[in-house]
């Protein structure tokens, strides 16, 4: 026996979990975000090709100052350049950068390799922040305004930074993740990060052995110290991004986007355009601009720039501290 | 509407939609009862799966469609729609799957019947 009833369309749902549904994402037009959405490699093989372009320059710039005072600043424009490499990592982590998995999984690697953030656990990391996004309990990248100059000191210079990425290295290759870590990271995936980790620890110990052994100071001068010391410009951009943002599941007003010139456009993936990105995570960087010109007028947090951000986050520091 | 997906010998089937108004590579979500599914065309064929992505609460319908798979919007799990198989972590159980015919245009779904993959 065959029976037929009609069934209607169902109205829009909740994204997310029980405790943080996910408001917001349902703004833009199907048809549009089918559009938007739409994936290729050509624009991430060309943003990866200009920042490893701009990293070359920059390591040439260092290699002539040598000797000289300039060393540092072209130290820290090469770092800069590094530290931006968190904008593929970011993006593959989505498998937006390219349409090929694979590739997104290959340049996610190297980029995490350099940046010494491992990419598998990074993207499961910040799958748990789009899921908790601003959740003062949940969301692992939460971060609290700043309540002191030296709070917001500490935020700039990556305090709890650098302890974080040694041990999440530490517990990664030994297998030992806290009770977090094993929240977000799936349980069919933990062998996987864990190798990752593993491989990534093993051969940063064999350059540390190699420079050793060859009393070679290249890989200091062209990576780890340019990494370190331009960490802060990183620090600056991901503080704007949600900093005095709501601590609500609204996407559309717990992230904010930062109007920027076009170099950092450029080297941060249109990242900057962040509370779009989080609104429509499937969006691909090269996409995120038009998605703005959509956006814009529902959106709670939008910056003319990086400077007024900070100025604003000062400011309220200050009025706090009077 | 009240559908049961339990199977039965009576085949339930649901009319949700004319078939000429899904376009190619759009996914329609669908309720029956405490059930969702999710319709796809794909290139000119239908198929409909469960619409909770198996890993966390995520509508599939609203997923990236390439070819024949589809991206969870949360967390990038990748289903074969045809087949409902995963294809990719962190979802580690396929997604059901539910014949799909197209009665004089209207796409009609069997809610208690799982399909031959």
């Amino acid at each position: 026996m065959t029976q037929v009833t009609t069934l209607n369309r169902a109205t829009p749902a909740a994204l997310g979990t029980a405790d943080w549904p996910l408001t917001g994402w349902d703004i833009v037009p199907s048809a549009m975000l089918k559009s938007l959405r739409k994936r290729s490699n050509g624009p991430g093989l060309r943003y990866f090709a200009a920042h490893l372009t701009a990293l070359a320059v920059t390591g040439a710039f260092v290699h002539l100052a040598l000797g000289t005072w300039m060393v540092l600043p072209a130290m820290f424009a090469h770092g800069t350049v590094i530290v931006l490499l968190f904008a593929p990592l970011h993006e593959c982590s989505h498998f937006t950068a390219f349409r090929t998995r694979w590739l997104n999984y290959a340049v996610g690697m190297l980029v995490g390799f350099i940046s010494i953030r491992p990419f598998l656990y990074f993207k499961w990391r910040h799958a748990e922040h789009h899921t908790y996004t601003q959740s003062p309990h949940s969301d692992p990248d939460h971060v609290p305004s700043p309540r002191s100059l030296v709070q917001y000191a500490g935020l700039i210079v990556g305090a709890e930074l650098w302890p974080k990425l040694i041990g999440s290295l530490w517990r990664g290759a030994t297998g030992r993740y806290n009770a977090q870590e094993r929240r977000f990271i799936p349980t069919s995936e933990l062998d996987r990060v864990s190798a990752e980790i593993r491989v990534a620890v093993l051969l940063y110990a064999a350059i540390v052995i190699a420079s050793v052994a060859a009393q070679s100071w290249v890989a200091v001068i062209y990576w780890l110290l340019p990494r370190v010391i331009a960490e802060p410009v990183l620090r600056m951009i991901r503080m704007a991004e949600h900093i005095g943002a709501e601590e609500t599941p609204n996407l559309l007003r717990n992230a904010r986007t930062t109007l920027a010139g076009p170099v950092i456009r450029l080297l941060y993936w249109n990242m900057s355009f962040h509370s779009e990105h989080h609104v429509a995570p499937s969006v691909p960087f090269h996409a995120l601009r038009e998605l703005h010109g959509f956006l814009r007028p529902h959106l709670g947090y939008v910056a003319d720039s990086y400077w007024s951000v900070h100025r604003e986050i000062l400011t309220r520091v200050l009025r706090e501290r009077a | 509407m009240d559908a049961s997906t339990e199977e039965s010998s009576e085949e339930h089937w649901c009319a949700v939609g004319a078939a000429d108004a899904l376009g190619v590579g759009d996914a329609l979500r669908l309720d029956a009862g405490e059930h969702r599914f999710a319709v796809f065309n794909l290139s000119g064929k239908f198929y409909a799966i469960s619409d909770i992505c198996t890993h966390e609460r995520a509508y599939l319908s609203d997923g990236y469609v390439d070819g024949d798979t589809v991206e969870c919007p949360l967390h990038q799990a990748l289903f074969h729609i045809p087949t409902g198989r995963v294809l990719a972590a962190p979802a580690v159980a396929n997604v059901r799957t539910y014949p799909v015919r197209v009665c004089k245009g209207t796409i009609e779904v069997c809610v208690n019947r799982s399909a031959k993959s």
